[in-house]
């Protein structure tokens, strides 16, 4: 006689915890989405994956003219463009996340009426998606500071995974969030692209948190992303460690974001097929 | 004996627009926050006190009509969407195959694809693996393996669609029309792998309009009406007659009427009459004698011009096998109905000529061409159904129904 089979429950009421331990059965599936989506985008592109390294590229040319160049920013002894780009990559990280996650329910409609798996797979393996773009900028990090002669300081090199941790979890909370919200109320998918770009103007992205106004100062650090974004640019060039504080801050809202995101999620889950 | 699937009290209540309206910020903001119950009259029961016992093993067969709640019931079991009510058990691992190829990308390759849509179906990365060589073989394509399958014929597209889900290892498996895809022979293939996986001891649900498909595969049947059960029996032919019986028992409603202002309305076009007329848009009585002129009619305001617009409707044959879908852009451009914005009645010659006796069902279908659905076929959408019957030819010899869907008088001549 055989084990008895799993029994599969299937009732009204939502299922209990936030979907964690579902995920996790599912990573295989999770990462394929995210390799199927790193595939198919750069095929039949000219460029192919150097997108990924153009379009940072791009955005630290547009900020070098802007603010390096008529706005006079001030570095310190570190070129801007290094500046600039240390700051973009970890912003791009943390955007393009959001973005993705936040379309993913509303781009994989037919999957959502058709066949189940835990739904989280989608965020996050769009988060993941964005992740290796950063990978990529991260090369073109590199060959910027050799030619602009800017050394990273090893020790520092070495904190930098965490950082970048920090970004995706702060990325992934929004992104839950989004993701349902956005399956809802499809008017937020045309907002989208707006919020992140008063996001990124409200973020240390091409100028210091240091030249923010003391008495703005309080209000700009509530914005999570500032101490995320001053701590990966303190890996790349170094000078002022940011306050551990903001680190803190960051970390906490990362968890904060993330929790509360996939409960929301949980609760709302059951009626992604109907309003799809 | 054990049951496979025991379900109990299972109910499911839609919104009656179904997901028509793209919710918009304002306007169900109030409803979702407050969570205040939807009024009764803007839902409806798609499916309502289902008790169904399948034990383990038997090949349960689900018909009934469009919209009798066949397909609502296979997505909760699938898990797709919630009840509302009640509650299903299923015991063992459950494969689901709502649809063949589902999460397949165009521009990843056979293998890829393979791996890609094993996983959806809940396979491990291993047992794909180990199944690959097998499911290639079924599929018939080892040579292309490693092309994207955008570059597949539609046949080899379907074959290997069909090869991943047919070699997955459910304890359950639940299926869906997935028959009704593909060329004949296909088809056969189709069918012999489901005689298969039902003789190897597994239990399957398998929703279906191919009656004779059920009737061959399945070792019961259950036959749904609005959402209830109408017939279930080991008895397959019995429950079959039931539903046919059923759905013969009720007049054919050849006229569609929107019921209520904004019913199915839609940023694109919003139909608010469909029916078989004469030529000047009077309802005609059914049946239909073959040698009367009669025309599908269309009525309905287009909400804004869209150069993409495409109106049509797919029609049926009794057994739910699709004839043919007819759009009004199918001639060419300059013939084409303008569709500016506003009330329109468009008008399209039924081929009564070449149809055989018998019921049909004509669905609205309508498109942005190559951007969207707005009546996807198989989905919600103004329906009507017509019946056939009598001037079939002027021919003493041709008196009663012949067999064969189409029935066409061709014009014989002596040549030599």
């Amino acid at each position: 006689m055989p084990d008895a089979p799993p029994v599969l429950r299937i009732t009204a009421e939502r299922r209990s915890g936030l979907g964690f331990v579902e995920l996790w059965h599912v990573r295989e599936l999770t990462l394929f989405f995210a390799l199927r989506e790193i595939k198919s985008r750069y095929r039949q592109t000219v460029l192919g994956v150097g997108w990924a390294v153009l379009q940072p590229l791009m955005a630290m040319l547009v900020f070098y003219v802007v603010f390096g160049r008529i706005g006079k920013m001030a570095t310190g002894s570190v070129p801007y463009p290094v500046f600039a780009l240390s700051g973009l990559i970890a912003w791009q990280l943390f955007s393009s996340a959001v973005t993705g996650a936040g379309q993913s329910l509303v781009s994989n409609q037919g999957l959502l009426t058709k066949v189940y798996f835990e739904r989280l797979a989608f965020p996050v393996s769009a988060t993941l998606i964005a992740v290796v773009d950063a990978m990529v900028a991260l090369g073109l990090l590199a060959i910027v500071m050799v030619w602009s002669g800017v050394a990273p300081d090893p020790l520092r090199v070495l904190a930098m995974p965490l950082v970048l941790a920090l970004v995706f979890a702060l990325a992934a909370g929004v992104g839950v969030w989004l993701a349902a919200l956005v399956l809802r109320f499809r008017d937020l998918r045309h907002a989208l692209p707006l919020l992140i770009q008063l996001w990124m103007f409200t973020s240390p992205v091409g100028y210091p948190a240091s030249r923010v106004p003391a008495e703005w100062r309080l209000l700009y650090d509530l914005n999570p992303v500032v101490g995320a974004i001053e701590a990966f640019r303190w890996t790349v060039i170094g000078g002022d460690a940011p306050p551990m504080i903001s680190v803190v801050w960051a970390a906490v809202a990362a968890l904060v974001l993330f929790t509360t995101g996939a409960a929301f999620f949980q609760r709302v889950e059951r009626t992604f097929a109907d309003i799809a | 004996m054990t049951a496979a699937i025991t379900i109990r009290g299972l109910g499911k209540r839609y919104a009656r627009h179904g997901h028509a309206p793209a919710g918009s910020l304002n306007e169900t903001l109030a409803r979702w926050l407050g969570r205040a119950p939807a009024r009764s009259d803007e839902t409806f029961w798609a499916l309502r006190d289902l008790d169904i016992d399948v034990p383990v093993g038997q090949v349960l067969g689900v018909i009934g009509r469009n919209g009798a709640g066949k397909s609502t019931l296979l997505k909760i079991l699938a898990r797709v969407t919630a009840p509302t009510e009640g509650y299903a058990e299923v015991r063992g691992r459950v494969g689901s195959l709502l649809e063949v190829g589902t999460g397949f990308h165009p521009e990843l390759s056979g293998r890829d694809n393979i791996l890609l849509n094993g996983l959806i179906l809940g396979m491990s990365r291993r047992e794909v693996r180990a199944k690959f060589d097998e499911i290639v073989a079924f599929a018939e394509m080892d040579r292309f393996i490693d092309t994207p399958v955008k570059y597949y014929s539609s046949g080899m597209y379907m074959r290997l669609a069909f090869a991943v889900p047919a070699h997955l290892d459910a304890d359950v498996l639940l299926t869906d029309e997935v028959l009704a895809v593909g060329d004949v022979q296909f088809q056969a293939k189709c069918l012999g792998k489901m005689k298969e996986v039902a003789s190897g001891g597994r239990t399957v649900l398998f929703v279906s309009h191919n009656m004779n498909a059920v009737a061959d595969l399945c070792s019961a049947a259950v036959c749904l009406k609005q959402g209830r059960i109408e017939a279930m029996s080991s008895d397959v032919r019995s429950v079959i007659r039931t539903a046919i019986a059923a759905g013969g028992g009720d007049a054919p409603r050849a006229e569609w009427r929107a019921e209520q202002v904004g019913e199915f309305a839609n940023p694109f076009f919003t139909p608010t009459r469909m029916a078989i007329t004469d030529a000047s848009g009077v309802a005609l009585p059914m049946p239909l004698a073959r040698d009367v002129p009669a025309y599908l009619w269309l009525e309905g305001s287009v909400e804004r011009e869209d150069p993409g617009l495409e109106l049509g409707f797919a029609l049926h044959g009794e057994g739910g096998e699709l004839l043919f879908w007819s759009t009004h852009t199918d001639g060419p451009p300059r013939a084409w109905p303008p569709m500016p914005a506003g009330r329109a009645t468009l008008r399209a010659p039924l081929p009564l000529g070449a149809l055989n006796e018998g019921r049909y069902r004509a669905d609205l279908i309508c498109s942005l061409f190559n951007r969207e659905w707005v009546f996807e076929p198989g989905t919600k959408a103004p329906t009507l159904t017509y019946a056939v019957e009598g001037g079939l030819s002027e021919s003493p010899y041709w008196r009663s129904a012949r067999p064969g869907l189409m029935a066409p008088v061709l014009e014989w001549e002596r040549v030599g």
